[in-house]
């Protein structure tokens, strides 16, 4: 077997990689094996698929049959970077972060499917967040008053209401400065 | 500007001694953002590239005053190739990051304990790496440095998708944190494989470093995070550590029972080992590996005295073609069996004190 690299001397090493249960290999001379080193991270070794490949093939799988429906309309366009769906779709990779806006309707399955969730938990920029961590309290204790009244705890909804209509003054008031 | 160059020298911040060393090499966190409104690196203009480069600049002071740590900004285009590949094997920077060479860069504190890639795939990659098992210490630096850049760039985050990555695969949180680990005895009791299958249902991706499973030559793994949405960072360092903690007691025992049930065969292996590099004049780097894991399971076990875990880190650098190739004259490279005379100069010199310890 021939270097993949070099396609000129023997293979003589020979790297199998599992990631999440996909097997590839990857058949080296000792010259350019060596370019990698020994306890090289391998990540730029040219495997045959990379992550970019997987995730496009999800979501190909995905979209076949709703483009059938309609093969006329024109493709989603990000206005910042100018990337199209497919593009998206061909690469894997978002082009700015306005994509993430522009492909909305299409991200739901897709973060699922990567991450079993399409929605964020966790850190928020302290500046760049504000109102994120407001508003993710008002969700959280709407939540909780709800509960309160089904289980006709009049007292905790009460208290409740208050908060709520505190916490929402507070964000009228901080979007007028 | 830094004292010593990273590249000068094979030591890196994570090669200390550190929690559970036996079996874990080292923790890194790092933490994938982005500014807001501009194309990621694959798609920006040169001229966001540079000002983004500029703007990194700018904060050093910031950087210095807060950390109490001298940092530089080293510009890809200004590395050669042996210094670029001494950063990788290192860690201290990813192979990915020299594609885009007139824009991309590497954000380094003194200690080498943080490195910003910046304008790889993301435009802010910010990593600490610590030596040993130390999740939370590494997580709570890299937050505190998350912030401090926050106060100066508009972070790209979104409500839902949490902070907005290049890749689908690290939106949310960003976070991918990972623990090195030397498993030899897993591997020679064939426990290596179900183990690293089980990792994978568990959300958590493990990674052979050259060479795979039973495969690994020098039997070390990296485990990782495989989500990085829809659980707090908390959260999914907890998980990271619970599992690690697991292949941590398992690999001990695994070290308990090949010493007890084959003594000799285990001191026979790591002793050969040894005398082959006190003595080899030609070192190829596969074999090279393998002997490095022998003697590290030797440290691991007691069975080898006057050899460190540092020193057996920092050789993780210095057989390595980047290091060796810096014997070189300027704009050549040194074919492999250059390398594989240097390589076993090298050993012969650093191992020259080491002695098997005496049977009890």
């Amino acid at each position: 077997m021939l270097c993949q690299e070099c396609q000129k001397n023997q293979a003589t090493i020979h790297l199998t990689k599992m990631v999440n249960g996909q097997k590839t290999e990857t058949h080296l001379c000792e010259v350019c094996a060596a370019k990698h080193g020994p306890f090289s991270l391998s990540i730029g070794l040219p495997l045959p698929f990379s992550i970019h490949n997987l995730l496009s093939g999800l979501m190909q799988e995905e979209d076949s049959a709703a483009a059938e429906v309609n093969p006329e309309q024109a493709p989603l366009t990000c206005p910042t970077c100018g990337m199209t769906y497919p593009q998206f779709r061909r690469q894997g990779r978002f082009g700015c972060p306005t994509c993430y806006e522009t492909f909305e309707s299409k991200l739901e399955p897709l973060m699922n499917r990567i991450h079993g969730s399409h929605h964020h938990e966790g850190k928020i920029p302290l500046r760049g967040g504000k109102g994120i961590d407001q508003r993710r309290r008002l969700d959280e204790l709407k939540g909780k008053l709800l509960q309160a009244v089904a289980k006709e705890a009049f007292e905790e909804a009460a208290v409740l209401r208050d908060e709520i209509k505190r916490l929402s003054l507070e964000q009228e008031e901080s979007k007028e400065c | 500007m830094l004292k010593t160059m990273p590249w000068q020298s094979p030591a890196a911040y994570w090669m200390q001694e550190g929690p559970d060393q036996d079996v874990i090499l080292s923790t890194r966190i790092r933490l994938a953002r982005n500014v807001s409104g501009l194309p990621y690196p694959n798609f920006q203009t040169e001229e966001n590239a540079q000002a983004l480069l500029q703007q990194i600049e700018e904060i050093i002071p910031l950087l210095e005053e807060s950390t109490e740590n001298r940092w530089q900004l080293f510009r890809l285009k200004d590395l050669n190739e042996s210094q670029r590949s001494i950063l990788v094997d290192k860690h201290l920077m990813s192979p990915n990051l020299g594609e885009r060479e007139t824009q991309a860069a590497l954000l380094l504190r003194e200690d080498e304990a943080v490195s910003i890639m910046i304008n790889e795939e993301d435009h802010l990659r910010i990593q600490v790496l610590f030596s040993g098992l130390q999740l939370e210490p590494a997580w709570n630096l890299a937050n505190t440095l998350d912030d401090l850049l926050e106060s100066r760039i508009d972070f790209a985050f979104s409500d839902r998708y949490g902070y907005k990555t290049a890749c689908p695969t690290n939106a949310g949180t960003g976070l991918r944190a990972s623990v090195m680990v030397h498993l030899p005895a897993l591997v020679m009791s064939q426990k290596i494989g179900p183990l690293l299958t089980g990792i994978n249902q568990l959300g958590m991706v493990a990674r052979g470093i050259y060479g795979e499973g039973t495969e690994a030559i020098g039997h070390v793994f990296q485990i990782s995070n495989q989500i990085s949405m829809g659980k707090p960072e908390k959260e999914i360092l907890a998980g990271l550590q619970a599992i690690v903690k697991q292949m941590v007691a398992e690999e001990r025992q695994a070290r308990r029972m090949l010493a007890e049930r084959t003594p000799l065969q285990l001191r026979d292996k790591v002793g050969r080992s040894l005398g082959m590099v006190q003595n080899a004049y030609l070192m190829q780097s596969q074999e090279a590996v393998k002997r490095w894991s022998d003697l590290r399971l030797g440290v691991e076990l007691n069975l080898i005295e006057y050899v460190g875990y540092d020193q057996l880190n920092r050789l993780m650098v210095q057989l390595q073609s980047g290091w060796l190739n810096q014997e070189a004259p300027a704009d050549e490279t040194l074919t492999p069996e250059q390398r594989d005379v240097l390589r076993a100069k090298l050993l012969r010199q650093e191992l020259r004190e080491a002695v098997i310890s005496p049977m009890k």
